[in-house]
């Protein structure tokens, strides 16, 4: 260890506890919460819910017929067309396996105006292409009806700030990931955290700040749109 | 920081006859107080909740010492390094070492109050790196070359007017801009400086030491691009931040966001357990974690002060302080402002410095009935007091003493306070005439310096109450 390891001797010796004490992190039982819903439809609807209440936008795709059409239209919706400006806007997305089973990514793109910004793993270069991108595409690894958030891992496919550079962010929720509330969501992502890695982030909506005189401005340093297309 | 708590005196009398500054901290506590009383409702369990978490929060607490150990294994298991701290100079330095040996020239702050109190801007600057805040609030505040009024909203004593005539001098927003487009000329400068910075820099909210997590809670998007864009990531915590596991967070989230916001959530809640795993695109190639002491111990070692480290730094006792909403943050004179200031800072910025802060209270009992883990903030406010008077410290002077045994024997009986209450109406009522006196003389004047002193009404709430059984029953009065 660093600095101040004598510090950190006479520290822990003087916070140290009795010998003999049962084991560290017993678990509790859960304390009885009223964000129990389990069936899907309820989840989707609680998850549309809160998700537009903190002002992101939800699409249920679960019955679409065209997942393609419906994915292109929902993209061309978050960056209206500027007339004029040649550059068509650039639009990033993860590489999720699931993927394999939804619209190829880089074709919807081209097909609803977009260029495609390829970010591979490890891609030394991920940040700078995201500052340039409009748009963000991710899939949530779990989605929160009690909050209306979406939780990414971290994966070797996806870059971190892919949900956070563009002003625009686009997230995949496949409906069968949904979970009722936090005490879910913190068991189903306990070996993770747990993990070699251990980082994840939850995401509710748009950046917002209410800074000055307590006034809610969306939009600050992340997305300012944040729209969710529940697939089943 | 530097504390300037001696002179609480005469800087909380300054912010009282600073009507614009009460002004503002009235609105935002009125929305604070709506908001948190609107998410607080939606939640049948809150107060099983905060039971919960008082219970979490003293578990951590009472094993402190292996809590914190677990942590370090876990965060050192993933190639993190945590370093010690005894006191602010202390942390500073081993954050000046780092930032040496990564050859760090530039630095991006995320929102965070322990490097308020260690004074890390002012070391990191004295070493010549460029240190700028990323939280909104934060940002305007240092560039107006202030410190954050309260631990939520940092700049909630300034007006707009006053942010956008700052914001044209400083980064060449419009004059006059309005909220939007001062926050967009905020976000493009600093998109910029994250873009550049070495070094990030971070609070915690919570550490959890089963996993090693990391979490910080947010709402801008500043502190996942603080702990994601920069080479290297320095978080810095309390001892007091340990809870001992992830699944204690589902209490502690819904209480915090609730408590801080009335959000159910905020934005970005980030888990931190170590550096970016090899082969990942971005995040920082190092993380250090830096465990401050900075006086909590000697609060942990005080049985009867402990309670005071489950606090979750959510402001909500700020919010609902009838003393804070008069003087406002800064008057406090350091970094923990309201009522959880005026109980944590005689134990870490040392009693001597803060002996006047337990006495900034009425006592009226809000904070500890809105605290989300249950410190008992009044009787800790009335423990703070009872030191001073052990320790033989002079008290009040004769004539507060003698007015306050004078009033304690008044309403001792209620017959004394009826007959007294109708003397000073009987008295009162002439000499103030209509409208409310905004200047008396004498030993009144010291009451109308910085407030009316209102005519009495003509008839007692007593007599009112007798007369009027029909407003009794509603339990209203006109």
């Amino acid at each position: 260890m660093s600095d101040g390891a004598p510090f950190r001797d006479r520290l822990l010796d003087l916070l140290g506890s009795p010998a003999g004490r049962a084991r560290l992190f017993e678990p509790l039982e859960r304390v009885t919460s009223s964000s129990t819903a389990r069936d899907p439809a309820a989840l989707r609807d609680r998850f549309s819910q809160e998700l537009l209440r903190v002002g992101g936008e939800v699409h249920d795709l679960t019955g679409a017929p065209d997942l393609r059409g419906a994915l292109g239209e929902i993209l061309r919706g978050l960056v209206p067309s500027s007339e004029g400006t040649a550059a068509r806007p650039q639009a990033a997305f993860d590489r999720d396996p699931v993927w394999e089973k939804l619209p190829e990514p880089s074709a919807l793109l081209l097909e609803a105006g977009f260029d495609s910004v390829d970010v591979a793993a490890g891609d030394s270069r991920a940040i700078k292409k995201l500052a340039g991108a409009t748009v963000g595409i991710t899939i949530a690894d779990l989605a929160l009806a009690e909050t209306g958030s979406i939780l990414q891992l971290d994966r070797p496919w996806r870059a971190r700030s892919i949900s956070l550079l563009p002003p625009v962010h686009l997230v995949i929720v496949p409906e069968g990931r949904l979970l009722g509330g936090f005490e879910d969501l913190f068991e189903a992502a306990a070996g993770h955290l747990g993990g070699s890695s251990g980082y994840m982030t939850l995401i509710t909506g748009p950046s917002r700040t209410a800074d000055i005189e307590k006034v809610l401005t969306i939009g600050v340093h992340g997305p300012g749109k944040v729209a969710a297309a529940l697939v089943s | 920081m530097k504390p300037r708590t001696r002179e609480f005196h005469d800087s909380a009398r300054r912010a009282i006859e600073n009507p614009a500054l009460r002004r503002a901290i009235a609105t935002a506590n009125e929305s604070y107080m709506h908001s948190r009383a609107n998410a607080v409702a939606g939640l049948p369990e809150w107060n099983e909740l905060r039971d919960r978490a008082a219970f979490v929060k003293d578990e951590a607490l009472d094993r402190l010492g292996e809590h914190l150990a677990a942590l370090e294994e876990r965060i050192e298991a993933r190639g993190g390094a945590v370093h010690w701290a005894e006191d602010g100079a202390a942390a500073c330095g081993i954050v000046l070492e780092i930032a040496r040996k990564a050859g760090a020239r530039s630095a991006v702050k995320s929102k965070s109050m322990v490097t308020e109190e260690i004074g890390l801007n002012a070391a990191l600057e004295g070493a010549g790196i460029d240190v700028v805040e990323s939280d909104l609030g934060e940002y305007i505040v240092q560039l107006a070359g202030e410190t954050p009024s309260h631990i939520i909203t940092p700049a909630i004593h300034k007006s707009r007017g006053e942010i956008a005539k700052l914001l044209h001098e400083k980064i060449g927003t419009r004059a006059g801009a309005d909220i939007p487009e001062m926050t967009r000329g905020a976000r493009e400068v600093l998109r910029e400086k994250f873009l550049r910075a070495d070094l990030g820099v971070s609070g915690v909210n919570f550490a959890v030491a089963e996993t090693g997590t990391l979490v910080i809670v947010e709402n801008e998007g500043n502190a996942r691009l603080s702990t994601t864009l920069p080479r290297v990531h320095v978080a810095i915590m309390g001892i007091e931040k340990v809870v001992p596991r992830a699944a204690d967070l589902a209490v502690l989230l819904r209480l915090l966001c609730r408590s801080a916001t009335g959000q159910s959530i905020t934005t970005y809640v980030s888990f931190i357990g170590g550096p970016r795993p090899p082969g990942a695109a971005d995040g920082p190639k190092e993380l250090h974690l830096v465990i401050l002491d900075g006086g909590r111990s000697r609060l942990w070692s005080d049985r009867r002060m402990r309670s005071a480290l489950r606090c979750i730094r959510c402001g909500a006792c700020l919010n609902f302080c009838p003393v804070y909403e008069r003087i406002g943050g800064h008057a406090y004179g350091w970094v923990y402002p309201g009522p959880i200031g005026s109980v944590i800072t005689p134990g870490l910025a040392g009693m001597d410095e803060a002996r006047d802060l337990p006495h900034a209270s009425s006592l009226c009992g809000r904070c500890g009935e809105v605290c989300p883990v249950k410190i008992p903030l009044p009787q800790l406010l009335v423990a703070n007091r009872a030191r001073e008077a052990e320790a033989g410290r002079p008290g009040p002077p004769w004539s507060d003493r003698l007015a306050m045994k004078l009033f304690a024997w008044v309403v001792g009986s209620p017959a004394r306070y009826r007959i007294a209450a109708g003397l000073l109406r009987w008295f009162l009522r002439p000499i103030l005439g209509a409208r409310p006196a905004a200047r008396m003389f004498g030993p009144l004047r010291a009451w109308t310096r910085a407030r009316n002193l209102p005519r009495p009404a003509a008839e007692s709430f007593h007599a009112r109450w007798r007369r009027d059984p029909a407003q009794r029953a509603g339990g209203k009065l006109p």
